[in-house]
């Protein structure tokens, strides 16, 4: 397979001594190229790190992040494998663009890492005007502010921005949670253009496990820093293979779902002690075998999970 | 009828202009009913909430209508009454739990407190009932949060003990606005069914101001939708949602990724919701309706009964013709 | 698919926040408004008065409030009222430059260190204490003795004096900007530090400043008059407001127009600076009002 990103036995600690947090444990993935890969999981699960480490903003405490083979992060340094080839696109595009600059400023700004000749060439209004109109915004939109914006077009904007230059990988960090729904679908419908497109790879993170499905091939699932399953979307949404998927897909409220489902955690068991697997204290499948933490092992070509027991379920 | 919200306009005077933020709201939540009010930012579902409440800030000034509570007018309470009303029999659970809770005070402490006003028990009394209101909201160990201080606890936990708290006195309404949007689904899954088990034991009336359908489905007895500050559509929350009348919830719930194909784009509502300051005369979603027409733009649509219970604020049929 | 264009959400015309606010807040317009009178007097001064501030007339010294002398004459026979008016010039400029100097230095000071952090950080923020360590006024007095009793020196201690108030503000804005969303961004893009300082920090640190500048220009020329006051300032016969209350003091007894007038301009002038910082503070806070 065409691995675009890959990172193995990837570890990243915060704080030291009594407040040392593990917020990444052991993770190994693949991303491949022109996929859009999504990284599911709810706070504290370690989704949002792996973002950060992949565009250097935190580096890795050990293991090893490669892109295209080549590492990202040397002793302690991120090392971009070109400027402007991978760009992320925040959460809240309420603080990711500066309120003090117009939004022709905000979107060439990431074309001042680049070399001069580069620059002029990616930064020429004719470039800029058409990107500002492929995201769904005006040219007279170039000289004002943030704040004469509403939030789905200031994440256009931020979209624009991460697109000047031209990049193969996006990371998309919860892109939509701030939206409502109906800017919410303009959103995705345009994330899903671009990556066609222009033929980009996505690591999309997000806590929605709707939004995942419709808009990634891949996803992994994370609970506490722990890589929990890896698989295909689609078949994993309609049958998913760890017990904490499947708690994570049937507590998201559907509208076609007439009541609260029943389910969700189990009644918080005594810990399992150092070798037990990392969900068992809240699993409400949890058997003896579990003390001993399973493998992350393949259960179908391309589907892997944490669990030792097919779809989750000790009868099996 | 518990409460009944009548004709209910609401503006807001700033330094950009007079913000039109309620249009002639109606609702009406009767006892034991879990009413949803469903909107996007904009929508003045929680105006609604904090009118209810007596929470408005000082510049919004209510222009027309009325908010009757067991009869009466609160709007036309004094200030003294005001406060018996919704200190005893209103309780309230917000997006963020800490904003409810005494940051310097053990959790316990301050469950006793409320307990000790509202029904007038002994200290040690209330303690051990406050002990028990834990417990109600399926603390694990609630002794042991009881002795805690708000920040010791995750968020999921604090707004367990903000619901123990807004039931404590116990109330016949409770006014949830967005309160599970902060917490994981998997939290904010146990508590829906924790709010949906009080209120069928206790009989409890929840209005629960939300913008996520989902929810709304899984919770509510009956819906509204409000769009820029004006309810278009009401009704069972079955009917709403599987036959939905107005453009706007139609649209809304084509929008959701939750069923949609990942091959086929989703359907988008296009521009953006009209700014409140120069609300259009004619129906507010019509510049953004794939259906309106010119009556469309020159008047506003009333709610009109489709079927029992049902009604829509549409000048179109639930077929495109006239309604 | 053909992607909807969203509108743009606000109309182009409304009135601007800040002058709505202002219209709200009767001591900043009253403060803007003395010191509105006092600058349009000083520049117009030719026009209304027709003496010349330096001109002796020994004939006429010591002369109190007349028709033709409306604030009375000094020791030479100076008009006061030309004198006050002349000195306004002076004195407002003076403050005016001692603030913005101190302000831009100390921002960046401020930035840099904030933003770069580590042993840089560590050595200019003791330095700054030291400064802080010494009261205003005597630190002022050191500096100006040492360099040497002018206009010129004083303006410049007092400059020095000032700095590690703009420092700390500008430092202590800085640490909260460094964790904002759009400085993270511009790291990730690859964006030099000195780049990111000018183009997110200063313009996101400005309006603080501005403000603490506008309060500290009525404590500047405070500070300029006591030196003056103490001879360590403006030297006789410049027509500072400082230097003038310092000779005309000793006169109070027999002659008070003498030292009153110019310490009434002193204090009207502070007095509206003050207004106006305080009011331009609250404006800017966003919590204030919407």
């Amino acid at each position: 397979m065409d691995d675009m990103i890959r990172l193995q036995q990837v570890h990243k600690q915060f704080g030291k001594g009594k407040q040392l947090v593990t917020a990444v444990k052991e993770a190994d993935l693949a991303i491949r190229r022109g996929e859009a890969f999504g990284l599911v999981g709810e706070s504290g699960s370690g989704k949002s790190t792996i973002g950060k480490m992949l565009i250097g903003l935190e580096s890795p405490t050990a293991g090893a992040i490669t892109y295209l083979d080549r590492p990202l992060w040397d002793k302690g340094q991120y090392r971009s494998p070109r400027p402007g080839e991978i760009q992320i696109v925040f959460q809240d595009p309420q603080s990711s663009l500066d309120p003090r600059m117009t939004v022709k400023d905000i979107i060439v700004e990431p074309l001042h890492a680049l070399p001069s000749a580069e620059r002029k060439e990616k930064g020429t209004q004719a470039r800029l005007v058409s990107l500002l109109r492929r995201v769904g915004l005006k040219e007279e939109h170039l000289s004002r502010h943030p704040h004469e914006f509403s939030g789905g077009q200031r994440q256009r904007i931020a979209i624009a921005r991460a697109l000047i230059t031209d990049p193969s990988f996006l990371v998309l960090d919860e892109p939509t949670s701030a939206l409502d729904v109906s800017v919410q679908a303009q959103v995705l419908n345009l994330l899903k253009e671009l990556q066609k497109e222009r033929n980009l790879t996505y690591l999309f993170i997000s806590h929605n496990m709707a939004v995942i499905r419709y808009m990634c091939d891949r996803v992994a699932v994370m609970y506490k820093g722990h890589i929990v399953e890896v698989g295909p979307a689609r078949p994993m949404f309609r049958e998913p293979d760890h017990p904490y998927t499947r708690i994570l897909l049937s507590s998201l409220p559907s509208v076609y779902e007439p009541s609260v489902p029943a389910g969700g955690f189990a009644e918080p068991a005594a810990d399992g002690g150092a070798n037990a697997c990392s969900f068992y204290s809240r699993c409400p499948s949890r058997q003896n075998a579990c003390l001993q933490a399973p493998a992350f092992a393949e259960k179908e070509t391309g589907w892997s999970s944490a669990c030792h027991f097919r779809g989750g379920r000790a009868h099996v | 009828m518990l409460l009944e919200i009548k004709d209910l306009s609401v503006e807001f005077h700033g330094m950009r202009g007079t913000m039109k933020a309620l249009h002639n709201v109606s609702l009406s939540v009767d006892k034991g009913e879990i009413v949803g009010i469903v909107g996007e930012s904009g929508s003045g579902k929680s105006v609604t909430a904090l009118s209810v409440l007596g929470l408005l800030d000082k510049n919004a000034v209510v222009t027309s209508g009325e908010i009757r509570y067991a009869g009466r007018n609160l709007l036309a309470l004094g200030k003294k009454e005001k406060q018996a009303v919704r200190g005893k029999q209103i309780g309230m659970v917000f997006q963020e739990p800490m904003t409810a809770l005494h940051p310097t005070m053990r959790v316990g402490k301050q469950l006793a407190q409320v307990i000790k006003r509202h029904r007038g028990v002994s200290g040690q009394e209330a303690e051990r009932l406050a002990v028990h209101a834990l417990r109600e909201v399926h603390i694990h160990d609630p002794e042991l949060v009881a002795r805690k201080y708000p920040f010791e606890l995750s968020g999921g936990m604090r707004q367990r003990v903000v619901i123990a708290l807004a039931m404590a006195a116990p109330p016949e309404l409770l006014i949830a606005d967005e309160s599970t949007t902060a917490l994981d689904v998997t939290i904010q899954h146990e508590i829906l069914k924790l709010m949906k088990e009080l209120s069928e034991r206790r009989g409890t009336s929840i209005v629960f101001i939300t913008h996520d359908l989902g929810i709304v489905a899984q919770l509510c007895d009956r819906v509204a939708v409000m769009y820029a500050g004006e309810v278009v559509e009401t009704g069972s929350t079955a009917d709403v949602l599987r036959s939905p009348q107005h453009p706007y919830t139609q649209a809304l719930l084509h929008a959701l990724p939750d069923l949609a194909d990942p091959d086929e784009p989703l359907l988008a509502i296009g521009g953006e919701v009209p700014d409140l300051r120069r609300r259009p005369a004619g129906c507010s979603f019509a510049s953004r309706c794939s259906r309106a027409t010119e009556e469309c733009r020159l008047g506003k649509p009333r709610l009109e009964e489709r079927k029992p219970g049902h009604e829509v604020a549409c000048w179109k049929g639930a077929d495109g013709s006239h309604g | 698919m053909e992607l909807q264009t969203a509108e743009a959400v606000l109309p182009a015309k409304e009135i601007h926040p800040f002058w709505y606010k202002l219209k709200k807040n009767p001591m900043t317009l009253a403060g803007l408004a003395v010191l509105a009178v006092i600058v349009l007097l000083s520049l117009a001064a030719p026009l209304i008065t027709s003496f010349d501030p330096n001109k002796i007339n020994v004939v006429e010294r010591f002369q109190g409030p007349s028709a033709k002398h409306w604030f009375g004459t000094d020791e030479v026979g100076r008009d006061i009222f030309t004198r006050i008016l002349y000195g306004t010039r002076l004195s407002l400029g003076i403050g005016v430059a001692i603030v913005v100097a101190a302000g831009a230095i100390g921002t960046v000071l401020g930035t840099v260190s904030g933003y770069l952090g580590g042993k840089i950080d560590q050595i200019m923020m003791r330095i700054m204490d030291m400064i802080l360590a010494f009261p205003t006024l005597i630190l002022a007095m050191a500096f100006a003795a040492a360099l040497g009793p002018n206009l010129q020196n004083a303006m410049i201690a007092i400059a020095v004096v000032k700095i590690p108030v703009y420092v700390r503000l500008a430092r202590g804005e800085t640490l909260a900007l460094r964790e904002k969303l759009f400085v993270k961004a511009a790291v990730t893009f690859g964006i030099k530090p000195w780049r990111i300082i000018a183009r997110h920090i200063v313009p996101n640190v400005v309006s603080p400043i501005v403000i603490q500048v506008t309060l500290d220009i009525g404590d500047a020329i405070l500070l300029v008059a006591t030196l003056g006051f103490l001879g360590l300032g403006a030297q006789p016969p410049t027509p500072e407001w400082g230097a003038m209350i310092s000779v005309g003091w000793k006169y109070l007894l027999d002659y008070w127009w003498y030292p009153t007038f110019p310490g009434l301009a002193l204090f009207l002038a502070s007095g509206a600076l003050n207004l106006i910082g305080d009011g331009i503070r609250d404006i800017l806070d966003p919590k204030s009002g919407r």
